[in-house]
């Protein structure tokens, strides 16, 4: 039977998620892991954001065979390799225009971006806020560690105000970019942000933004101890993760719209941080590929036979 | 039939910890804790799991597995 509009009567059967399977079978079907340690610091956040991904593969129902990552320099940039999926480790900043050229050629595939906080909105700005406004559909991953990492702690567009780091030791002067509100206001129409403290709703914003149609974003904040932790008095792994639990707010419906974004302050004399979690922006928006397919059908159309053939 | 508790297997790998001190510091019945001088994380106290698996899903080095034990018929009977 079907109701007069067309629709089915009955609703397509929910996806039965299989959210409990040890991390030994997920690693045989997502990931391709060396036999010992990770490339990072021990204790660090990418570790634990990776296991994140790899879940959110697995929850969303991925093909692996059918993800194409791309990312650029840093600590995270290794973390490409550590899938089962194609990758790009390409030049600083650029994950954005990588992953906007795969999906244009093959956009049968998953592309997601897996890049730092420097790459992203540093070097990288021009290319995610231009991803952004085409709605292109890819999700961009952004691991905000406060600072570039792999250089040696220097401060990023995302160093709290006031916060100590190797080329700000008497405080960062600069405020802060808020990536979510950034990507809003580039025009993204899925919007999250999570933290690695909270590893099932990590797990559940990277699937919902990888089953997005369109640009989605996730930002996660992801430690960095060693460098901008031990500077800041928070030198060991569990110390930024109760700095996550004690500042983040989970329900977002207390939060009023415009009290969801932060610049952070973290200086000696001041401490004023909040990590407002969740799924910040939803706005079903035409989709780049399909509106690019349909130009391409139209062009086609206009060529003489001769051309065509 | 007599309710069972759910029991969990917790696997470690020496060789993929680095003594960060996360899964202990997490595992709120304190079922992990760690062996000097190495300080490598080991299980301590296997009954009191709760199956949560915070430590396996935050561990950065994904040294740990848990995994359900899955009870013989006959013994999930008595
Ligand atoms: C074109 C170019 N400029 C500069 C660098 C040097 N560089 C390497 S990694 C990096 C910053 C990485 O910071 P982030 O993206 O936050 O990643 P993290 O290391 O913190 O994970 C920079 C500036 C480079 N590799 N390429
Ligand atoms: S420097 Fe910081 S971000 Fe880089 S691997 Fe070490 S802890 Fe992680
Ligand atoms: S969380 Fe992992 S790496 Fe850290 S101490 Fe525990 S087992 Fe070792
Ligand atoms: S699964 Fe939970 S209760 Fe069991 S050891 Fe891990 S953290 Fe502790
Ligand atoms: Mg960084």
């Amino acid at each position: 039977m079907s109701l007069p509009n067309g629709m089915p009567a009955t609703r397509p059967a929910k996806k039965k998620l299989d959210l409990q399977r040890p991390l030994d079978e997920l690693v045989e079907m997502y990931a391709d892991i060396p036999d010992k340690s990770f490339r990072y610091c021990p204790g660090c956040g990418l570790g634990m954001a990776q296991s994140a991904i790899m879940r959110a593969f697995h929850r969303a129902g991925v093909d692996i065979t059918k993800v194409a990552t791309a990312g650029g320099s840093g600590c995270y940039s290794v973390m490409g390799h550590y899938f089962k999926s194609s990758h790009i480790h390409g030049s600083h900043g650029r994950g954005c225009a990588y992953a906007t050229g795969l999906k244009l050629a093959r956009p049968e595939l998953t592309v997601l971006t897996l890049q730092g906080d420097g790459d992203l909105l540093a070097i990288g700005g021009n290319h995610f806020i231009h991803a952004a406004r085409r709605n292109i559909d890819i999700t961009v991953i952004c691991f905000n560690n406060y600072n570039f990492g792999d250089t040696g702690g220097q401060f990023a567009p995302t160093t709290p105000l006031g916060s100590k780091t190797d080329t700000s030791s008497l405080g960062m002067p600069e405020p802060a970019f808020d990536a979510c509100k950034l990507a809003i206001g580039a025009g993204a129409g899925f919007v999250a942000r999570s933290t690695v403290a909270h590893p099932a709703h990590l797990t559940k914003m990277i699937a919902d933004a990888i089953e997005w149609k369109g640009f989605a974003f996730v930002e996660v904040m992801q430690h960095c101890h060693v460098l901008w932790g031990r500077r800041n008095g928070m030198p060991e792994a569990m110390d930024m993760m109760r700095f996550y639990k004690d500042n983040s707010v989970l329900h977002l419906s207390t939060v009023p719209e415009e009290e969801r974004f932060d610049i952070p302050v973290y200086s000696e004399d001041e401490k004023d941080v909040k990590f407002v979690l969740g799924v910040l922006h939803r706005e079903k928006k035409p989709e780049y590929t399909e509106e690019y397919a349909k130009l391409r059908a139209k062009a086609m159309a206009k060529l003489p036979a001769k051309v065509k053939s | 039939m007599a309710k069972t508790k759910r029991s969990f297997d917790i696997e470690i790998s020496e060789t993929r910890c680095r003594s960060c001190a996360v899964c202990w510091e997490v595992c709120a019945p304190k079922v992990l804790s760690w062996k000097p001088p190495l300080n490598k994380a080991i299980v301590k106290d296997l009954a009191a799991c709760t199956g949560c698996r915070l430590c396996e899903w935050l561990c950065p080095d994904w040294a740990i597995v848990v995994r359900p034990v899955v009870l013989e018929s006959s013994e999930a009977l008595t």
